[in-house]
């Protein structure tokens, strides 16, 4: 009988212990983590489940071009930017996984702009991006085991090894949640001169690569299958230096989108390329850009304007 | 063994990174002086507690499957002499060399002459067996030699502290002999670090060559891997590292006090150290995994 009771006290205060230990380390954790970006799954998670309509998924090209707040406040259409930079087409993969599974929008607006990259993951500070605000889902699990590293894989799934040694830089914000819109909506009023962005003619193409084909068709198959509509754009950007190589690399990347409107539209996605639409949108070089490739706020107010206006976003 | 995890991820391998670039072996003549001198006490540091962490986590590991491993260290540099810090510094080592090397030698037993030429044998044998490199056995050697002096020396050191009327029993004699001890062990471990005795030499002169102090204040020693802010940590679990190592000189069994403390307490100080080494331990994918030094042994 005291042999019980004392197994019992232990395994009690074993449970006890364990759980102040997560508690504890979790909030160590969310101190210490970077926050821009890993807090959009914190603010995804916080709506009421299936309570968005549209959910938008891609790179800093896409919170940069649209602005979800605007969507809202505006034109009523209830969205989420769930886009994080570097965000490679497997990636979006899982995003979308994870949006359906929470939310199941009626639209994912997916920004196409790596597709034309041949990239898994770019680098570990912008995959850590994506990867550690995201709950710890089936989804999660799948992608980091897809994507990531065997030896890296403990980083993801405890991430303060991975963030730890930022308690040099730790401050009182780090203590506080940052001040989002709580739609995800980016806002930049950094402004920067932007040169004329060259575009290479339609019939120009050139196909996707393998790997993230196989990854697109897997996310046309994954929004068919649960009934979600797919639309995917790509925002108008410039070479990310005035000079021929980073034009040639822009040329590629244009000639690319060409070859996946052709691919996608007879399968019933639309593909809105944006290149073609710049002069209606009237993006500025003057005023609307805060670096050759990211729009400001004043250039995404007007794309995101102009996709509502043309009937590209519903 | 949380403990020697808090030695091994927080202390050596966070003193490392500024050993590692004292020691370089392209750049080791840029730095003379203090910043020299604060490299070979931090490989002091470093070594100590890779090697004690090491054990600890070994001694800790055994425990949990219920075998009792001797302890290997007893705060060796609190040692107040080379024999004694030999009687405090891997322990397991010196009784194995003790009785299978200097005991069968004769040890003590055929007059002074041989007990000295034993002494260094033995502690020749030891620089071997950390390397068959001429650095480790001159640090053996070195370690030898002092040994003879001190076997030699002992009681004419003696009779002149009598006629000069130093009190032995007082803590700063103690003091004196316990920093003089670690000085003298700082320099011999600057020969088994280095990656050749010319290196060795090198740096010791480098450390005399020039009295730099300022560079204790004009935060030049920051631009060696090492930012303020980790050798503040540093520094205070060094301090922490030397109050435990007072508290198990005094007290054998202080595992066995901490376990009879309230759980509460038991808790505060797990959840504390664990925190502490997953927040300023030195691991992760910004940095390579520090092997312990030992294992090459």
């Amino acid at each position: 009988m005291i042999k019980i009771g004392k197994a019992v006290k232990f395994t009690v205060l074993s449970i006890v212990f364990v759980m102040v230990m997560v508690c504890f380390f979790s909030r160590t954790t969310y101190v210490v983590r970077e926050k821009f970006g890993t807090e959009m799954h914190d603010l995804f998670t916080k709506f009421e489940k299936d309570s968005l309509d549209t959910i938008f998924v891609g790179t800093s090209h896409q919170f940069c071009s649209i602005s979800t707040d605007l969507l809202d406040f505006e034109y009523g259409i209830n969205s989420f930017m769930l886009a994080s930079s570097g965000q490679t087409v497997p990636m979006t993969y899982y995003a979308i996984m994870e949006a359906i599974k929470l939310q199941h929008p009626k639209t994912i607006v997916f920004e196409a702009l790596y597709c034309a990259n041949d990239f898994r993951v770019i680098d570990a500070g912008m995959s850590h991006m994506f990867f550690d605000g995201m709950p710890y889902t089936k989804a999660k699990r799948l992608a980091i085991n897809d994507l990531i590293e065997p030896k890296e894989r403990i980083y993801y799934y405890f991430d303060l090894g991975f963030y730890h040694d930022r308690w040099i830089e730790v401050t009182e914000a780090d203590f506080k949640p940052r001040e989002y819109s709580e739609r995800g909506t980016y806002f930049s009023d950094h402004v920067m001169y932007n040169w004329e962005i060259p575009v290479v003619d339609k019939s120009e193409k050139e196909p996707m690569p393998d790997e993230m084909k196989k990854y697109l068709d897997m996310i046309i198959e994954l929004c068919k299958e649960n009934d979600v509509e797919l639309i995917m754009y790509v925002a108008p950007y410039n070479a990310l230096y005035d000079d021929d190589y980073a034009r040639q690399n822009l040329f590629y990347m244009q000639r690319v989108f060409n070859w996946i409107e052709e691919y996608v539209e007879p399968q019933g996605i639309p593909f809105h390329n944006l290149f073609y639409e710049m002069d209606e949108i009237g993006l500025d070089g003057n005023t609307d850009w805060m670096d050759s490739q990211h729009c400001n706020y004043a250039g995404q107010e007007k794309i995101t304007r102009y996709m509502v206006e043309k009937g590209y976003i519903k | 063994m949380l403990y020697g995890y808090v030695l091994k991820m927080i202390i050596a391998d966070r003193a490392a990174i500024y050993v590692n670039t004292v020691f370089d072996a392209e750049t080791y003549n840029t730095y003379v002086g203090f910043t020299a001198l604060i490299g070979a006490v931090l490989f002091a540091v470093q070594i100590y507690c890779d090697f004690a962490g090491y054990t600890f986590i070994a001694i800790g590991a055994a425990r949990v499957m219920g075998i009792q491993l001797m302890n290997n260290f007893n705060a060796p540099y609190f040692a107040t002499s080379i024999k004694d810090f030999w009687d405090r510094w891997h322990i397991s080592l010196t009784s194995w060399f003790r009785d299978y090397l200097y005991i069968p030698l004769g040890g003590s037993r055929k007059g002074k002459f041989r007990k000295c030429l034993n002494i260094l044998i033995v502690f020749m044998v030891s620089g071997l067996w950390h390397g068959a490199s001429w650095h480790y056995v001159i640090w053996g050697m070195l370690h030898g030699i002092l040994r003879v002096l001190e076997e030699i020396t002992g009681k004419l050191c003696a009779r002149l502290g009598e006629l000069l009327h130093v009190r032995r029993d007082v803590f700063s004699y103690r003091l004196f002999k316990m920093l003089l001890t670690f000085l003298i062990v700082t320099l011999c471990w600057i020969f088994f670090r280095a990656e050749s005795i010319r290196q060795a030499l090198d740096i010791i002169k480098n450390i005399f060559v020039q009295p730099n102090i300022w560079v204790l204040f004009d935060g030049s020693l920051f631009t060696l891997g090492l930012i303020a802010k980790d050798f503040n940590v540093l520094i205070l679990f060094i301090g922490i590292m030397m109050a435990v190592d007072y508290l198990r000189s005094r007290n054998r069994q202080l595992t066995a006090t901490f376990c009879k403390q309230n759980v509460l307490f038991q808790w505060l100080v797990f959840i504390a150290g664990i925190w502490c080494v997953l927040v300023f331990g030195i691991y992760g994918p910004g940095y390579d995994a520090t092997q312990f030094i030992y294992f090459q042994f």
